[in-house]
């Protein structure tokens, strides 16, 4: 009769244990998200973060496809992002970004991106380099476009500086209007 | 007094049962639930999709910008393989200067690979662009531009497809079916794992999808009409005269040769896009005159691109 009894009080000791458990785990859960502010990650390669929100303003940092950043702030447009490496604040596009975890190509492995192990498994199937390769590979009669293609990609003449954009737009008299990526 | 402890002895397997429960449903989620997403914060499971198919819409909206960034490569390569490109580095530089300084100020300032301008040596009066950001622009569309801001209405709208991500829109439904089905495969099977054949399929066919139309077709009369009021919405950001858009397809109209291969062909008739640019001109400034420094400095540039 009193074994029976204690086992059974054992058992509602541990149900009661295991409910208040998960509970505590998701206020602390709640609490950590209160605290912590959205995660965002980097979904283009060298992404800048500026000191203002404007494609005119000075680059502070640049950040790698995949990198996690804080968001801080939003305007049109624009997120105000707490970057972890190096640690500091700066202005990002919108666009840039994505809420989905981006997940890395084998052998793209980046230890700043605490992803785990079922993300990094998975990580860039899709369209990707080993993709095109294969494609490449399979359609003979397209590599000379390739090879034309990745010269002009490569060639600095067809980027634009920072100093370069506000020149050419100083000089042709061009304002600068609020929205977009200035 | 049995059945009371019966009784109890149910109420406590029951509660340790949902304890247990809750607990497992959380790690599970988390832990399993590998989904592709976009910036929507949606996402899909894609074990799901491995084996009950993707949606259209879901493997639509869970193709990354990195997704679209190999297959615009694709997509461009197939346009160089059937134009020569132009050699002008007076030309070349300041279409990039002027097309670089647009897309920065566009709803997608920055593409996974970046933007990218180029000529081609064609009378064509045309101009693509193939997604993620490579837009071609022929010397018949240079010689169809006035001045700068004229040819700034061709490069915004360009832009306006990239920005707006059209280039997937014209991808046929059954790709979708086969890019969901394969991609859930590929991710079951893990790194270096599965096989590839099927997906590089799938990408050919893709590719195909979008450079026919683009070069035979155009975005269609929808995403067309998109690119032209959005074109308006970059230009005024960067201070460039949103009217300049009807003097050039009045220009153009002009030019286009029945049935060509051209400008004709892939965007609405001139006198359609006019209406269109003219409805969502309503309420802004009169127009003015384009600054002579804007003719100048295109005219300088423009010399050898527009010589017949």
């Amino acid at each position: 009769m009193m074994p029976r009894t204690v086992t059974h009080l054992w058992i509602t000791m541990i149900a009661i244990g295991l409910t208040a458990s998960v509970f505590a785990k998701k206020q602390a859960d709640k609490d950590i998200s209160k605290d912590a502010p959205p995660t965002m990650n980097v979904q283009v390669n060298d992404a800048a973060v500026r000191a203002a929100p404007s494609f005119l303003a000075e680059v502070a940092s640049t950040l790698g496809y995949g990198d996690p950043v804080g968001v801080l702030e939003k305007t049109e447009g624009w997120m105000k992002v707490q970057t972890h490496e190096p640690q500091a604040a700066g202005w990002m596009h919108a666009s840039a970004l994505t809420k989905t975890k981006i997940r890395l190509d084998a052998g793209e492995t980046d230890v700043n991106v605490q992803a785990s192990q079922e993300e990094l498994t998975a990580g860039g199937r899709g369209f990707n380099q080993e993709v095109e390769d294969k494609f490449r590979e399979e359609n003979e009669e397209l590599e000379a476009a390739y090879k034309l293609l990745d010269r002009l990609v490569k060639d600095p003449a067809g980027q634009v500086s920072r100093a370069e954009m506000i020149q050419f737009m100083h000089d042709g008299t061009l304002t600068d209007k609020p929205g977009g990526g200035q | 007094m049995n059945t009371l402890r019966r009784q109890r002895r149910m109420v406590v397997t029951l509660l340790l049962g949902v304890a247990v429960l809750v607990t497992l449903s959380q790690h599970s989620y988390s832990q399993f639930g590998i989904g592709l997403g976009d910036d929507d914060g949606f996402s899909v499971d894609i074990f799901q999709a491995g084996k009950t198919g993707m949606s259209l819409v879901e493997a639509r909206r869970s193709f990354t910008l990195k997704h679209e960034h190999y297959l615009g490569r694709a997509v461009a390569a197939n346009i160089l393989s059937k134009y020569t490109v132009y050699k002008d580095p007076a030309a070349n530089r300041y279409v990039t200067l002027l097309g670089q300084t647009i897309a920065a100020h566009s709803d997608m300032p920055q593409t996974f690979g970046g933007y990218l301008f180029i000529l081609l040596d064609s009378d064509e009066v045309n101009a693509f662009a193939a997604p993620g950001g490579i837009i071609f622009i022929t010397r018949g569309m240079l010689r169809a531009c006035e001045n700068e801001d004229q040819l700034a209405v061709v490069l915004a709208h360009e832009i306006a497809h990239v920005q707006g991500r059209h280039g997937i829109e014209l991808i046929k439904d059954s790709r979708w079916k086969k890019f969901g089905a394969n991609l859930g495969l590929l991710i079951v099977a893990g790194v270096d794992g599965g096989n590839l054949a099927p997906l590089v399929d799938v990408f050919g066919d893709m590719v195909k999808d979008i450079a026919n139309e683009i070069m035979t077709k155009g975005y269609g009369k929808k995403l067309e009409k998109q690119a032209d009021t959005d074109a308006l919405t970059i230009l005024m950001r960067v201070g460039y005269e949103p009217h300049e858009s009807i003097t050039l397809m009045q220009n153009m109209q002009e030019r286009f040769v029945k049935g060509k291969k051209d400008f004709a062909k892939t965007h609405p008739k001139p006198k359609d896009r006019i209406k269109t640019i003219g409805k969502a001109l309503k309420g802004e400034p009169e127009a003015s005159e384009v600054p002579a420094v804007r003719v100048s400095r295109f005219d300088a540039a423009m010399s050898q691109a527009r010589a017949q």
